[in-house]
């Protein structure tokens, strides 16, 4: 795929079909993809029924935006049927300071699924997200970059091997500023009887002021022997020293911090194939973490 | 043409007092070499003359072209024409390395350098230096080798053109190959307006790169100056005949022997 955009869907109380290439069908709150292609998702305000079902069982480029106008309450499901192939790409431009809470669960059999998660929003939220890997040769990579300024986020992300021969791994960052508050759980669980699983974890959070509180909280319950599992977890201000060295080369110090925040975000634009949407991603973060 | 004077330089780190008065004179066309035992404030010197916050000056001056360089930014100072490449150069993920060059050529102009000839600079000092031409794409220092991040750093010299470069043990971690690389890329920007401090350990660094003056570092002072013969005399005969200036010699760190026990308690020293 060229990274072209085939489909889109906004979604404002009602589903509404805004383009579409008739590769995916609509049917009440579910959402059918049947043949590759590619599909942006626009959410403004949340339909009655709160939850809406993808079901996936071909390769999708998928893009998602919350641009909600109110406080907002969502439970998705999405349902990665065995051979697709999956690069999902959810972004939180929400620019007032309403409460999200997002419930994702992402039921995963033996498919192959990467998502990004890029949240610079305005917003608080409590969000959980789940990838249930269901069966062997399930496969999720997951990467969060979220900036809490002056708002209070929360993000539980799970990664849940339900079967033998299966691969998680997720990359956590986050960056807190202005007396903003960062709470990041990463759950590593794998069940018994989940033999040669593979299940990975980072989560960092970089802290800029005394005010700013945050959490980032590692989290492995593995009740199967022959497994491989890892975790790390850190907190911290910017190394002063990776500072020094970028100021040593003629940069101040404020375009220094940004050039290290922006690259803790910037791993995330490597989950956009759609060249428009990369540059707009690029712009937004010079902006809102330099800003 | 700039000239940097150091005047009964005193520093500290976390309360510890590595240099004791140290007085230098660098001027342009001009290569300093800087010996000494390790622990005894060679690289201590270079690092607070690039103004690293780990390193407090307690007392002397560092003056540039008779301005206060202690009173500058590490910023101003690299704007004004220092450059330091260090021993450890850190790792910066998600900043590619070609992002990073770009904001650093662009903070000592008026105007941006065009793409097109930024380009060529970077892909010609990447061949030059033998790099990896996929460099640019890559992100800073992430992933390099040792021997990668010293020949990175000889490429920054290379783009910013420095009028004073200081080059903390750049030879270390290096091959016969990429060292002879390395000193040559060194010895082309030697110039009538440029000076350089080299701090190395071993003879055949400055064998390649020969010096104009050789200062040996001993216990946070210079105990003795001269030319490069001085490095044939540290080849042979090591730094014993420090002590028959009455000087003690620093080690860098008390050596005792190593038990279990030692590294179960690691954390304690």
């Amino acid at each position: 795929m060229d990274g072209a955009i085939n489909n889109v869907i906004v979604i404002d109380n009602e589903i509404s079909i805004i383009e579409t290439d008739n590769k995916i069908k609509i049917v009440n709150n579910n959402i059918i993809v049947s043949q590759p292609t590619s599909l942006k998702v626009v959410y403004k305000s949340i339909p009655d029924c709160k939850n809406l079902v993808f079901t996936v069982v071909s390769d999708l480029d998928l893009y998602e935006f919350y641009e909600f106008e109110g406080d907002s309450n969502i439970e998705n499901e999405y349902q990665i049927e065995p051979q697709a192939n999956v690069n999902r790409y959810v972004e939180n431009r929400t620019s007032e300071k309403f409460a999200l809470n997002i419930e994702e669960t992402v039921n995963v059999k033996d498919a192959l699924i990467r998502s990004a998660y890029l949240d610079l929003g305005a917003t608080n939220c409590e969000n959980k997200i789940s990838y249930n890997l269901l069966t062997p040769g399930g496969e999720a990579h997951v990467h969060l970059g979220v900036l809490s300024s002056n708002s209070k986020k929360k993000y539980d992300i799970a990664l849940n091997h339900l079967n033998h021969h299966t691969y998680g791994n997720m990359d956590n960052y986050g960056i807190v500023k202005n007396a903003g508050s960062l709470i990041i759980n990463g759950i590593g669980k794998i069940a018994k009887g989940c033999s040669k699983s593979n299940t990975h974890q980072i989560n960092k959070i970089i802290v800029f002021d005394k005010k700013c509180q945050a959490q980032a909280n590692p989290y492995l319950l593995v009740d199967e022997y022959d497994v491989n599992a890892s975790h790390g977890a850190s907190v911290g201000k910017i190394d002063d020293q990776q500072l020094f060295y970028l100021q040593s080369r003629g940069l101040t110090s404020q375009q220094a911090m940004s050039l290290v925040t922006i690259g803790y975000f910037m791993p995330v634009i490597n989950y956009i194939k759609n060249e428009k949407i990369k540059e707009d991603v690029g712009e937004l973060l010079n902006e809102k973490v330099v800003g | 043409m700039a000239v940097l004077k150091i005047k009964n330089l005193h520093v500290e780190v976390e309360g510890k007092k590595i240099l004791k008065g140290v007085n230098l004179e660098i001027n342009p066309n001009e290569v300093h070499a800087i010996m000494g035992p390790n622990g005894n404030g060679k690289s201590t010197l270079l690092s607070t003359i690039m103004g690293n916050p780990k390193y407090i000056v307690t007392e002397g001056s560092i003056e540039l072209d008779g301005k206060d360089l202690i009173q500058m930014s590490v910023d101003e100072r690299s704007k004004a024409g220092l450059f330091l490449a260090m021993q450890y150069p850190q790792e910066i993920p998600g900043v590619t390395t070609s992002d990073f060059l770009r904001a650093a050529m662009n903070a000592r102009r008026e105007k941006p350098i065009s793409l097109f000839k930024f380009i060529k600079e970077l892909d010609g000092a990447i061949t030059e230096l033998k790099m990896d031409e996929n460099l640019a794409h890559r992100y800073l220092n992430a992933g390099f080798s040792g021997g990668e991040k010293k020949r990175n750093e000889i490429l920054q010299m290379k783009l910013l053109q420095p009028q004073i470069a200081m080059l903390d043990e750049i030879d270390s971690g290096l091959d016969v190959d990429a060292l002879r690389i390395v000193a040559q890329a060194i010895n082309e920007m030697r110039d009538e307006n440029r000076s350089m401090m080299l701090v190395s350990h071993y003879e055949r660094m400055f064998k390649l790169v020969e010096p104009t003056h050789v200062h040996v570092i001993v216990n946070g002072v210079i105990v003795l100056e001269g030319g490069p013969e001085i490095v044939d005399k540290i080849d042979t005969e090591g730094y014993d005949w420090v002590k028959e200036l009455g000087i003690e010699l620093l080690q860098d760190e008390e050596r005792k022997p190593i038990l279990l026990e030692n590294c179960a308690h690691a954390g304690k020293f």
